[in-house]
């Protein structure tokens, strides 16, 4: 009869890295867990009948690999595979992992149907039997947003359902720390033996230091200036991870501003009237001396515009271009011509003639006097209308 | 009111006060926050200072405001505090942790705050409550809290009050975070040869104590090894790893967005 007893371990450092990616990510964040499984039999009691095996198997978490994106090792319905599983790998071995992770706020700690799906599928496709799920859950602890919470355990399948196991944060504390001796014991004879005065050189260096502490600190030293130097490795790779970050960020810029830039140019703009040059050309070739035709803005009243007359040479080649207003300057420039001209010197008259082109679209009809102008407009209509 | 509207804590910060919180679970560990105040009342913390206790009593963890603003002019003549903007920083608070006790601050620890609260109105306090379990449902929990004190009246009693804490995000680990990161087992290691120097030095010890206190040292030293620094070398390794891996990453993502700026 064996009884599993199932223990996980992490150290501060990994709990405190997995909060770290957490914190960093405004969603729900999830990664995979590598460590080993380590199994020992711990008591073996034999009766005449039955031997009791008690097994304590420890899962060390040792570190985690972060998923930049969810769902990067599963399908929408929870599938699995290796082929999603190797990149997240990298150069790391898949026999030490040992389980994966989820982090989602506000939430309860349980295990959801589709975290339930990706586990079983997890459990299928690698080699370690007893997978761990972990799961966080920060949540706030007060309305004033002053204390937070941070919820934690391991999930593994046994026995046709999920069980619970707490997760152990190993930690200075939990190993014995020897104290000192203050005081000698009170015989003075054992200080004074021969056999202590005889093995003392085997203990203690030149002078009083004990070569056991001489060894230990300087290994101890040794190990402190490696983490020093990996610190500073690790130093220059977060400013190159930064500036690589604010390289991309400045290269996506660069590219939606182009983008945009084309955009604008491909696209004219609705609203911004665009001048009708062959009609200027036309308006100016027809009637030079009337300056009210050269104007596209009216004010509110639906009054034109002097001051904003076009006075640009759209150098159009009329013959080309409008080789029907040259025929009819032709023949115009025998009869109308002149009365035109004396009509444009009255005051008013450019108003009501602009009036007139203007509203030619509704049904709005021109309620003022001066009929021989309306007769002059007709007349010209009637023999030519040009087509731009 | 307080002084003091809201503190946002960067996560690289959090990071260190996490892994020093959670370096034992035998006594409370204490450290500075290290930071700026804006104009709107938000104490901004940006790096934290883990400190050596010289008085070391496993169920309090609190330094005289005269010791306190010696730790911090210290701190920020030793320490590079400005950081990346070249803005000076200063201390802005203390934290300390709570193993397996609530994170709620105790009756001294509203006193020690209001203490240092003479010095600077704007200096808040955090704690971190770690090593708690739920027996029942076998889930693991740690907490903090951000706190400063006030009196409801003169004379009377000290209470706190909350102080909303964010903590903001900062994937890319600070400098000055990651060498305070690495300096709790070289801490550790000075607060054991202190304690093994001063019990060396007695003269009436005979040899026999001598060698057992040898390797009491050894076995202390073993154990912060094998605790502390043995662990923090791993994460630093796995770091290191995990940058390596997102510089290649990005590295082409920068060729390829830089050919795609080319072209247009």
């Amino acid at each position: 009869m064996e009884e599993f007893n199932t223990t996980v371990r992490i150290s501060g450092f990994a709990l405190s890295s997995l909060m770290f990616h957490h914190l960093n990510s405004d969603a729900d964040v999830e990664g995979l867990i590598l460590g080993e499984s380590v199994g020992e039999e711990n008591c073996r009691i034999t009766d005449s009948q039955i031997d009791h095996i008690q097994f304590e198997h420890t899962i060390n978490i040792q570190k985690h690999i972060p998923c930049h994106k969810l769902h990067s090792f599963y399908s929408n319905v929870g599938d699995v595979s290796e082929e999603k599983i190797r990149p997240i790998l990298s150069d790391y071995q898949e026999e030490n992992v040992i389980g994966w992770y989820r982090q989602r706020r506000n939430t309860r700690q349980q295990m959801t149907f589709m975290e339930q799906v990706v586990h079983q599928n997890m459990r299928k496709i690698l080699s370690n039997r007893e997978l761990v799920f972990m799961l966080l859950t920060p949540s706030q602890a007060t309305a004033s947003g002053s204390t937070h919470r941070l919820e934690f355990s391991a999930f593994i399948w046994h026995s046709s359902q999920y069980i619970n196991i707490p997760i152990f944060v190993s930690n200075l504390g939990n190993l014995e720390q020897q104290d000192y001796w203050r005081v000698s014991g009170t015989c003075p004879s054992l200080g004074q033996s021969e056999a202590v005065k005889q093995h003392r050189t085997q203990f203690f260096c030149s002078g009083d230091e004990l070569k056991e502490v001489r060894n230990i600190s300087s290994m101890n030293d040794d190990l402190l200036g490696e983490m020093q130097k990996v610190c500073k490795e690790v130093e220059k790779s977060e400013r190159a991870v930064e500036k690589l970050q604010e390289d991309l960020k400045e290269l996506k810029e660069a590219i939606k501003e182009h983008s945009e830039k084309n955009e604008t140019q491909k696209h004219a703009s609705p609203d911004e009237p665009k001048e009708n040059v062959l009609l200027c050309s036309a308006l100016r070739t027809l009637f030079p001396d009337a300056p009210s035709l050269q104007t596209q803005t009216l004010t509110v009243q639906g009054l034109p515009v002097l001051e904003l007359c076009c006075n640009t040479d759209h150098n159009v080649d009329i013959p080309t271009k409008l080789p029907l207003i040259l025929e009819n300057q032709h023949t115009r420039k025998k009869d109308t011509a002149p009365r035109l001209r004396k009509k444009c010197l009255v005051a008013g008259y450019s108003q009501r003639l602009k009036r007139k082109r203007k509203t030619n679209d509704t049904s709005e009809s021109a309620s003022d006097s001066g009929s021989d102008t309306e007769i002059e407009m007709n007349g010209q209509n009637r023999s030519i209308s040009p087509t731009f | 009111g307080s002084a003091v509207h809201a503190v946002h804590l960067e996560s690289d910060a959090f990071l260190v006060c996490m892994n020093h919180a959670l370096s034992t679970e035998k006594e409370e560990v204490m450290g500075l926050c290290i930071g700026e105040v804006d104009t709107n009342r938000i104490v901004h913390i940006h790096s934290v200072i883990i400190l050596r206790r010289s008085d070391k009593r496993k169920d309090r963890v609190e330094i005289s405001p005269e010791q306190l603003s010696a730790a911090s002019t210290e701190a920020e003549i030793s320490f590079e505090l400005a950081d990346m903007t070249g803005r000076p920083m200063r201390v802005v608070g203390w934290y300390h942790s709570h193993p397996h006790i609530t994170v709620w601050p105790s009756h001294v620890d509203v006193r020690t705050q209001a203490m240092y609260q003479m010095m600077d109105q704007g200096f808040v306090g955090l704690i971190f409550s770690c090593f708690i379990e739920d027996k029942n449902t076998k889930t693991g929990r740690v907490l903090y809290t951000c706190f400063q004190s006030v009196q409801a009246q003169k004379g009377s009693e000290y209470e706190r009050i909350e102080i909303p804490i964010h903590v903001v995000p900062h994937e890319a680990i600070g400098k000055v975070c990651l060498e305070s990161a690495v300096e709790l087992p070289r801490i550790l290691c000075q607060e054991e040869q202190d304690t093994y120097r001063r019990i060396h030095s007695l003269t009436h010890l005979d040899p026999i104590t001598k060698i057992h206190n040898g390797s009491v040292f050894t076995k202390n030293l073993c154990s912060q090894m094998s605790a502390i620094s043995g662990p923090l070398l791993q994460w630093l390794e796995d770091r290191l790893e995990l940058n390596k891996h997102s510089i290649i990453k990005l590295q082409k993502e920068k060729e390829r967005l830089t050919q795609e700026l080319a072209s247009l």
